[in-house]
């Protein structure tokens, strides 16, 4: 048994023996890899934690995209976004409207700061050659206190965060390209958190099952339209010279880099609009506009009133019945710009400013 | 300092250069990086270093055989070795014990001593200046007339910070010669680097987090709990300074300078007396030739051999308490040193026997040795409470916590993967380095074996380290 594994003498040190060994070790990796990706799958419904929280089907919908030469029209935003638009809806009514076909994505993050797109939209978004970019913003997401809290910080300490956020362009270029290829890379904060015992495996905290494959997430039920929500997170806005940046920014980028991008401004429950005052909006509305880029704003009364309070999660959410409806009134937006098709019934109740 | 990309981009140009300069300007250097190492970490106390090595070296050359007074600067020199770390080590805790009472008779108002640092390595490099002072004193060795090489030996940078403690003889002989590249020291010492991070980053540092709840809060902790903590601080010290050794040690193999191998697998020991032989190898043998020779054959010349057991028993206890006083003020380490004082004349007395191995091993042998294994285990674990707590009521507090329920109707899956997965990467490579009683036991291994092992290695490191490391536990002594 013994000599089974060790040998009758230690093996004299060469370079040789030692490019054999990395050889033999890249080879290894590769193996554990490959099982990887057959083994994980099987054990758990864990999506791989290249993210804080949801959506990492998203990402990786929009790299397949990217893989098959399709060029899709990307949603982006934080949790509004990804709980406001259905890709599948929007495909569809497009297809209704228009008879065309498209391929949209959402890639939104859970508490995606202004300061997380300007890393995301050009580094992760337009590389990966999109159609459209739909950004969907919110006052929260824009006020400067935010840029560098807790949610910022967590997302830029996860691998995609890491990726994105790297001044080097060669490191950035290998760390995606490892996340989109390599299971060890996708799964290893999954694998880290098992071993550590941070928690077991499957408990994340959110059925995974509640994002669809095109990075929607679903959400049927109701909170209570708590205003603190408002009150603590959106109101009294202030705009810094680091918000108006980012927006500058995120704009220039897009401009230079020739992709069509879009600020979609997502309704807010009508109640809101009893914390948030007329001088929010203006400031607000001053720094969308820094981006240069078109504005559709949804955020109108007739559009609240249109969604009424069956669609509305909590007062800056949509839920499901919500997003079913506001998807289809983008996705008439979308056919009105870019195949000149007339907008018809509650979506005209988005202003939009070129 | 080990963890940092900077640092290992300075080997990296250090060593490089260190390669293609004439050997005589070898030496300096390399006391010129360790300077630069040390006053980049510790900015505040790099003229006490130089300070005392100047010391050392001036008052070596008094304590020759010919020397006029050699006695009394050799206790002048261990004075101020031991003074200057007793005054930066154990200053604030004497005065935290004497302020109060001072302020009872109305003579001190304010704390005497107000946020006293201790200095980076001071622990480390006043032993090895001591060493060198006794080495002379005893005729060992002749005093150094190099002060560049002096100097190295007390500064020598992947050793300032926790040791190994290296003994002057061999080091300093070492630098009398060039040092000429090798490939085989080159991948000697990425070996032990890469084995070494492995204990660092995928053992010790995650344990880190995982420990902190039991170290703040100890009366929340159900028995459970308090195991789980027991049986992980066993690991974590284990694997973070052997980590910080085997680091030490690549780097010192990469510069082709001797160094004594720190740890040897030591939670697979018999005895106690074995462990000691394994654990923190260059401090034990400096207080079994410094402390515990002296003072038995101190005690054998006032006594004679009549009562060798009870000269043995007092040597064991002193040197294990100094052992223990090293380590940090707080009777928490007295506490610590003691026990193990404890445990090594228990042994000597009552089970003399336990360490020699028969000529002929049979099934009886390999049973006993179990026994006696998991036995020392545990008593080393148990003194480990002590070595960790901030205080004895802690300390007790935590032996408490261990026995307040039945443990077993806590542990969950959980539990165990939180306690094996440690203990399994651990017996990952401590126990082919056992079998081989090789160090460099991955050259010991057959091909792919070797592969294997590197790659679950390589692995480990990858999943399991993080960006935050966890501060060596050593380098707060």
């Amino acid at each position: 048994m013994h000599r089974l594994f060790i040998q009758d003498s230690e093996s004299p040190r060469t370079i040789s023996k030692l490019l054999v060994l990395i050889l033999g070790v890249f080879i290894g990796l590769i193996v554990v890899d490959r099982a990887l990706g057959w083994i994980l799958p099987r054990l758990t419904i864990e999506p791989p934690f290249i993210l804080r929280l949801q959506n990492v089907q998203g990402i990786e919908r929009l790299w397949s995209m990217n893989g098959a030469n399709t060029k899709p029209i990307v949603f982006t935003g934080s949790s509004e976004m990804h709980m406001g638009i259905s890709p599948h809806v929007f495909n569809d009514q497009i297809k209704t409207t228009t008879g065309e076909t498209v391929n949209s994505v959402n890639v939104s993050i859970w508490g995606s700061v202004a300061a997380i797109q300007h890393d995301l939209i050009p580094n992760l978004i337009v590389p990966s050659h999109p159609q459209v970019v739909i950004y969907g913003v919110e006052m929260r997401a824009l006020l400067p206190a935010a840029q560098n809290g807790i949610e910022a910080n967590d997302f830029w300490n996860k691998p995609l965060g890491y990726a994105v956020s790297s001044q080097s362009s060669i490191e950035r270029s290998v760390l995606l390209w490892l996340m989109q290829n390599s299971n060890l890379f996708r799964y290893r904060d999954n694998l880290r958190e098992w071993l550590t015992t941070k928690r077991e495996i499957n408990q994340i905290g959110y059925s995974p099952t509640a994002v669809d494959d095109l990075g929607y997430f679903y959400e049927s039920g109701f909170l209570d339209r708590d205003p603190d929500v408002i009150t603590k997170e959106f109101v009294p806005f202030t705009a810094s010279e680091q918000t108006r940046q980012l927006m500058t920014d995120i704009g220039a980028t897009c401009k230079q880099s020739g992709v069509q991008c879009i600020l979609l401004n997502l309704p807010l429950h009508e109640m809101a609009y009893q914390y948030i005052k007329a001088e929010d909006v203006a400031v607000y509305q001053s720094v969308l506009k820094q981006a240069g880029l078109p504005i559709w704003n949804f955020d109108t009364e007739r559009c609240r009133t249109a969604l009424g309070d069956a669609s509305f999660y909590n007062l800056n959410h949509l839920n499901a019945a919500g997003a079913e409806i506001f998807s289809k009134w983008v996705a008439n937006v979308y056919a009105q710009v870019f195949f000149k098709r007339p907008v018809q019934g509650n979506a005209t109740c988005a202003e939009l400013n070129s | 300092m080990f963890v940092s990309f900077e640092f290992w981009l300075f080997v990296v140009v250090v060593l490089t250069l260190y390669y293609l300069v004439p050997g005589k300007w070898q030496n300096l250097l390399l006391l010129v990086a360790s300077y630069a190492i040390y006053f980049y970490l510790e900015p505040g106390f790099v003229l006490l270093l130089a300070a005392m090595t100047l010391f050392n070296f001036w008052i070596a050359r008094r304590i020759t055989p010919s020397s006029p007074q050699r006695r009394r600067h050799f206790w002048a020199a261990v004075i101020v070795n031991v003074g200057v770390l007793a005054f930066f080590k154990y200053a604030l805790g004497i005065s935290t014990l004497i302020t109060p009472i001072l302020n009872r008779l109305g003579m001190a108002n304010e704390p005497l001593i107000v946020n006293l640092l201790l200095p980076l390595g001071l622990s480390f490099y006043s032993f090895r200046a001591l060493s060198y002072i006794f080495d002379i004193y005893s005729r060992q060795i002749e005093p150094e007339s190099n002060l560049i090489d002096f100097g190295l030996y007390i500064a020598f940078f992947p050793q300032i910070v926790s040791g190994p403690i290296v003994r002057p003889q061999p080091f300093i002989t070492a630098l009398k010669n060039r040092r000429k590249f090798s490939q085989e020291h080159i991948i000697d010492g990425l070996t032990f680097i890469f084995m070494g991070f492995f204990y660092k980053v995928a053992i010790a540092d995650p344990l880190f987090a995982a420990l902190q709840p039991s170290a703040t809060n100890i009366a929340a902790l159900s028995s459970a709990d308090a195991w789980s903590a027991l049986i992980l601080y066993t690991v974590r010290i284990y694997a973070d300074f052997a980590g910080y050794s085997l680091l030490a040690i690549g780097v010192s193999v990469w510069f082709r300078l001797p160094i004594v191998e720190n740890f040897r697998q030591p939670y697979f020991s018999r005895t106690i007396g074995i462990f000691w032989d394994r654990w923190h190898i260059s401090l034990s043998t400096w207080i079994r030739d410094y402390t515990f020779y002296p003072i038995s054959r101190f005690l054998l010349r006032r006594w004679g051999n009549n009562r060798a057991k009870a000269i043995q028993v007092i040597a064991l206890l002193v040197s294990m308490t100094i052992s223990g006083i090293w380590h940090g003020t707080g009777w928490t380490f007295v506490i610590w040193g003691l026990l193990h004082g404890i445990y090594l004349s228990t042994e000597r007395i009552f089970f003399p026997r336990l360490r020699i191995k028969p000529k002929k091993v049979t099934w009886l042998f390999w049973l006993k040795g179990a026994v006696s294994l998991a036995v020392t285990l545990v008593a080393v674990s148990a003194a480990w409470v002590f070595f960790r707590a901030t205080s004895i009521h802690d300390a007790f507090l935590f032996f408490q916590r261990l026995f307040s329920s039945n443990p077993f109707n806590d542990i969950t899956t959980l539990w165990w993967i939180k306690v094996l997965v440690p203990i399994g990467l651990l017996l990952l490579i401590d126990l082919p380095q056992v079998l081989t009683d090789n160090p460099l036991v991955l050259w010991r291994l057959r091909p792919i074996w070797r592969i294997i092992m590197c790659t679950v290695l390589l692995l480990g490191i990858f999943i399991l380290g993080s960006q935050t490391h966890a501060p060596f536990i050593y380098s707060g002594f």
